[in-house]
């Protein structure tokens, strides 16, 4: 029952995440909107693959942006120690070279929580 | 605002978002019972999003306000939609009580 559940959870946050990624590219706004709740980190992104403006979830022009796609996303294989916003949205190197445009999404649920649901009271985290 | 007219189902996208904001204010009282409407909320929130999801490339505009960014809406519908699934998570102990409507269907069954 748990199962079911989560696997329906996944299904719904990859659908309305790439909901807004097909607005975004729709509008033709460049854009990695990212929540991060304590259970749950939500992604959904659209970029044009051109140098212009990648927005947050906060569209208020000037505000809040960033400012390139190497900012936006990261890349593998994932380097830890790479001066990147955070993001749970990930792409190969070759996608941003390229100039190419794509619709993305992401989801991060920490590993404590999805098992306690799974395997309530079993679990040990080193 | 943009109408989007449906099949079935029409609803503006304030409308999707007052519901989106009800199912997150009850989804987030630590003290309410909603475990065994869990599937039931995720069915509603897919419901809502299907029909402009698939027919996003041939949409129908009634009364559209062309000066208007849709994207704000879907961004909140976004965001809200992650909060409410942040708070089915929360909620773990509310997820024992799926077993339980199993249970009961499974006793029901039997019954007849």
């Amino acid at each position: 029952m748990g199962d079911e559940t989560i696997l329906k959870l996944l299904e719904v946050a990859d659908d309305v995440a790439f909901r807004l990624s097909k607005v975004a590219k729709w509008e033709k706004i460049s854009l990695r909107c990212e929540i991060s709740l304590p259970n749950l980190t939500l992604s959904a992104a659209y970029w044009d693959g051109s140098p212009n403006p990648i927005f947050g979830c906060d569209l208020t022009d000037g505000i809040t942006y960033l400012t390139s796609a190497s900012e936006a996303f990261i890349r593998f294989p994932l380097n830890f120690y790479e001066k990147t916003s955070q993001s749970y949205i990930l792409l190969p190197s070759k996608m941003l070279s390229n100039q190419q445009a794509f619709m993305a999404s992401g989801i991060f649920i920490p590993a404590t929580s999805l098992m306690e649901q799974i395997l309530p009271g079993t679990n040990t985290y080193t | 605002m943009l109408y989007y007219s449906y099949k079935q189902l029409e609803i503006t996208e304030t409308e999707v978002l007052d519901l989106l904001t009800n199912i997150s204010n009850l989804t987030s009282k630590p003290d309410a019972y909603y475990g065994h409407e869990i599937l039931d909320i995720l069915n509603i929130i897919t419901v809502v999003l299907d029909k402009p999801d698939s027919e996003m490339m041939n949409m129908t505009i009634v009364n559209a306000n062309f000066e208007e960014n849709n994207l704000p809406l879907q961004i909140n519908t976004f965001l809200l939609i992650a909060n409410i699934m942040n708070n089915l998570i929360s909620n773990y102990f509310q997820w024992d009580q799926l077993s339980n409507v199993f249970a009961l269907h499974y006793v029901t069954y039997l019954m007849k």
